[in-house]
């Protein structure tokens, strides 16, 4: 049996799951979003982490292999909170339910612990797959990689100074973008240039925002890294000028052209050494090549979605997953 | 079609004290050619996306009408 740890709408699950479909191997989705498994009991000495989905009882611990896509679990899967608990303390937090919170963390935190200790076949992880932007690029230096210069600025002041010394600028989340799918609105973060007239319409004062200089670029590269291969697509973004900056604001009109390619070897060696330095098995890593030819190095996202690399590269990505696991 | 079905989410100052910049560069749309919708597989358990396709590629026959 394979478990697959993911979210609802993650697209990439389903794919791999036909495939598994195919290779007729067993498999048990669990998803961060929904409540259809529940966590029952564990007894990890007798190796029984047991949850039940639709009336059945599995045993995660009678898995050959496990592919953490998402969290696959949240408190969901462990309890349901109700009207009737609201502030079980007399004061006006939600303190107990944050508490609980922590304490669903810890038993997520553990469950993946101690199955990821116990296969052979791990693919993703959960203990790093949420990735700081600022460590990582720290990290992409140290792998001898080329990044972009970075800041933190909290006021415009400091703006308007790394606007001058720059030139071009942007600014981009520490953590995870915004992806937000409602039933019929979808909000996303997007990467813009930021300019004295966007400067202008700023607060004094605001929470602390990483900026970055702006490369100018011939391309962009998005390459899925599965366990020490890489699979890259050229993005032809800079034809466009929605997509100039961002290529996640297309044109529907003129889309982009996706095209398979190969990086340089030194540049894959570099970025082997990086994927093990975070200790990420796979991941979907954004370069840039600029105008001078440099490799630009700008992130790694553990959970990207490498359908947009595979379908269009015709890499078949899902099939080699499916597999591996 | 083309652009204008994105839209740049605007805040208000007094929000964007309290907020990272990159929540200045916050888009959305109504997906007007098709609500993506995740139906469960209840045999595969797995979800699949459903987008209703922009364009309809035959028309409804009505078996009532003879």
């Amino acid at each position: 049996m394979v478990i697959i740890f993911s979210r609802s709408d993650d697209g990439s699950t389903g794919f791999v799951a036909e495939w598994l479909g195919a290779f007729n191997k067993e498999y048990l989705i669990l998803n961060t979003n929904d409540d259809h498994c529940k966590f029952i009991y564990a007894d990890p000495q007798n190796k029984e982490i047991i949850f039940q989905k639709n009336g059945k009882i599995y045993n995660l611990f009678d898995a050959e292999s496990i592919w953490i896509r998402r969290t696959g679990l949240s408190s969901k899967s462990i309890i349901s909170f109700e009207d009737s608990d609201d502030r079980i303390f007399f004061e006006d937090t939600d303190f107990h339910k944050l508490h609980i919170k922590d304490e669903t963390d810890q038993l997520i935190a553990y469950i993946h612990s101690t199955l990821s200790k116990n296969f052979n076949k791990v693919l993703g992880s959960y203990e790093h797959g949420n990735v700081n932007k600022m460590i990582v690029l720290e990290a992409a230096v140290n792998c001898g990689l080329m990044v972009p210069r970075s800041f933190l600025v909290t006021n415009k002041q400091q703006l308007t100074d790394l606007l001058y010394k720059e030139k071009n600028i942007i600014t981009k989340p520490l953590g995870q973008g915004i992806y937000r799918l409602l039933e019929d609105i979808g909000y996303y973060t997007y990467v813009d240039e930021i300019d004295a007239e966007n400067i202008d319409r700023l607060p004094e004062n605001f929470f602390p925002s990483s900026i970055q200089g702006k490369i100018e670029k011939q391309y962009e590269l998005r390459v899925f890294y599965c366990l020490g291969k890489f699979y890259s697509m050229a993005i032809f973004s800079q034809e466009t000028e929605s997509t100039a900056t961002d290529f996640r604001r297309p044109n529907f009109d003129a889309p982009n052209r996706h095209v398979p390619c190969l990086i340089p070897e030194d540049l894959e060696l570099r970025l082997d050494a990086l994927m093990k330095d975070l200790k990420l098995t796979t991941g979907s890593i954004d370069l840039i090549l600029d105008k001078n030819g440099n490799y630009i190095f700008l992130e790694v996202n553990p959970v990207g979605q490498f359908s947009m690399t595979s379908y269009p590269c015709n890499y078949y990505l899902e099939k080699k997953i499916a597999e591996y696991l | 079609m083309g652009m204008e079905r994105i839209k740049k989410l605007k805040l208000k100052n007094e929000q964007l004290k309290n907020l990272p910049l990159f929540y200045n560069f916050i888009i959305y749309n109504y997906m007007e050619h098709g609500v993506p919708h995740f139906h469960f597989n209840e045999k595969k358990q797995y979800y699949i996306n459903y987008h209703v396709p922009e364009k309809f590629i035959s028309k409804i026959i009505n078996y009532d009408e003879d």
